[in-house]
């Protein structure tokens, strides 16, 4: 039997971890990571990806997670469709979603970075700090930036082990420096990406046959506070 | 004439995040006694057209925060007009919380200020709000209207958690509380999972219900 041709669809932040495991013959697309911020923009971009690369694979992998719900209504016509069934990208870098509902127990006010967000322009409250103070002056952007990162108290910068951290930490301390926030390093992992690419996919993933649209009830089946 | 002329610049100037422009010309229209809410409300039309301009990428996520800060000011600043003009009894009692697991509260906070400004009376949790505190509040003094507030996938398990918890202790025969959740990611089917009655995305739209729920319940 022929092996099912896979393609890789992710986000740009994801493609840090995942372009390392990509077993050879793989292939892999990468969107903006600005889309993030727009789930109605990411899901017209994901779609377009998915539409554009018709035929080309009989499985395709996104490196995406509900993404508040850019991920909803997404479907594939003659392909299926896999997804982790986390919440965002850091439960991917942190190895699983359990480990992300560990991390943020632990401290509900944690701001996360990679290297993927920093190289972005992580799009967050750093990345605005630099475009509003060009904007509306230094002092402005301090204030705003301590608005978005009020309640905020750790900055994590977490380390998958596929890089070294130096240059990046570099940043994330300064930054945690600037807004008064508590910097911590902490431990990530590939569990999760590798299986993505190479499987089982259980239930850490939503599988989606060809023609269905992945459903908001695929992300909250079976879930509960205690899990 | 004039004050049309006024009323415009206001929108235009807080639509172009003009701080220094509108708290001035929100203290002056203040000063000669103007009413508190033509100023909320014109600066609420600005709040959509800044909306918009969001929308076609005219501003960043910076320029929407900017605008909610100058919109708040702006509330501070009227409240005391607002309630000099507030007779008889108060609108209603909201109990308002982030709920457990999420810390974002620019929403709640503006919709807490909104509130108190239209003549309700509101208790505010704060942040991290186990459903077992939010219990404990309701037992203690019954709200007209529960508000839970949330930006994260971890909000709406524990906004659902507090649904089922309060409900689960309403007597029989005692009317239900109606809960209301807001924060900028939430959707219909999200609403539908945590069981909430109403949902909302814009702090004002939560208030605006308030007002439905409570207009309902007293119709006088």
């Amino acid at each position: 039997m022929k092996a099912a041709r896979r393609l890789v669809i992710a986000c740009a932040t994801v493609i840090e971890e995942v372009s390392h495991l990509l077993p050879p013959g793989m292939e892999c697309r990468t969107l903006d990571f600005g889309l993030h911020s727009d789930p109605g923009r990411l899901r017209r971009a994901l779609q377009d990806a998915i539409d554009a690369s018709r035929d080309e694979a009989d499985e395709i992998i996104l490196g995406y997670g509900f993404c508040s719900q850019g991920i909803i209504g997404i479907k594939a016509a003659g392909s299926t469709l896999v997804v982790p069934r986390v919440d965002d990208c850091i439960a991917i870098f942190l190895g699983s979603s359990s480990a992300y509902r560990r991390q943020s127990r632990s401290e509900p006010g944690t701001y996360y970075l990679t290297k993927g967000w920093i190289e972005a322009g992580d799009g967050g409250p750093f990345a605005e700090f630099t475009r509003m103070a060009a904007r509306h002056g230094k002092k402005n952007a301090e204030r705003l930036v301590r608005l978005m990162l009020r309640n905020y108290k750790r900055l994590a910068l977490i380390d998958t082990g596929q890089y070294t951290l130096e240059r990046y930490r570099d940043y994330a301390r300064r930054m945690a420096e600037q807004f008064g926030l508590r910097y911590e390093e902490i431990e990530g992992s590939t569990n999760l990406v590798k299986k993505m690419l190479n499987g089982p996919w259980d239930d850490e993933f939503i599988v989606v046959q060809p023609g269905r649209a992945i459903e908001f009830e695929d992300f909250f089946r079976n879930r509960s506070s205690a899990s | 004439m004039a004050k049309e002329k006024t009323r415009q610049a206001l929108i235009a100037h807080l639509a172009d995040l003009d701080e220094g422009y509108v708290l001035k010309t929100v203290r002056r229209l203040l000063d000669r006694g103007d009413d508190p809410l033509t100023i909320i409300s014109d600066c609420e039309h600005a709040m959509r057209l800044v909306g918009e301009r969001y929308e076609r990428q005219e501003y960043y996520l910076s320029g929407l925060l900017m605008a909610g800060e100058i919109f708040r000011e702006v509330i501070v600043m009227s409240q005391p007009s607002m309630e000099e003009r507030i007779t008889g009894n108060a609108s209603g009692r909201v109990l308002l919380g982030t709920v457990q697991g999420d810390i974002h509260d620019i929403g709640k906070d503006i919709a807490a200020l909104a509130l108190r400004c239209y003549g309700f009376t509101v208790e505010d949790l704060g942040v991290d709000v186990p459903p077992q505190r939010f219990l404990a509040s309701v037992q203690n003094n019954p709200p007209d209207i529960i508000g839970l507030s949330g930006l994260l996938i971890a909000a709406y398990e524990s906004m659902r958690e507090t649904v089922q918890l309060v409900r689960s202790h309403t007597a029989p025969g005692q009317p239900a509380i109606p809960f209301i959740i807001g924060g900028s990611t939430l959707s219909e089917p999200i609403a539908r999972f945590v069981g909430a009655d109403f949902w909302v995305t814009d702090a004002l739209e939560g208030v605006r219900i308030c007002q439905r729920i409570t207009q309902k319940k007293s119709p006088t």
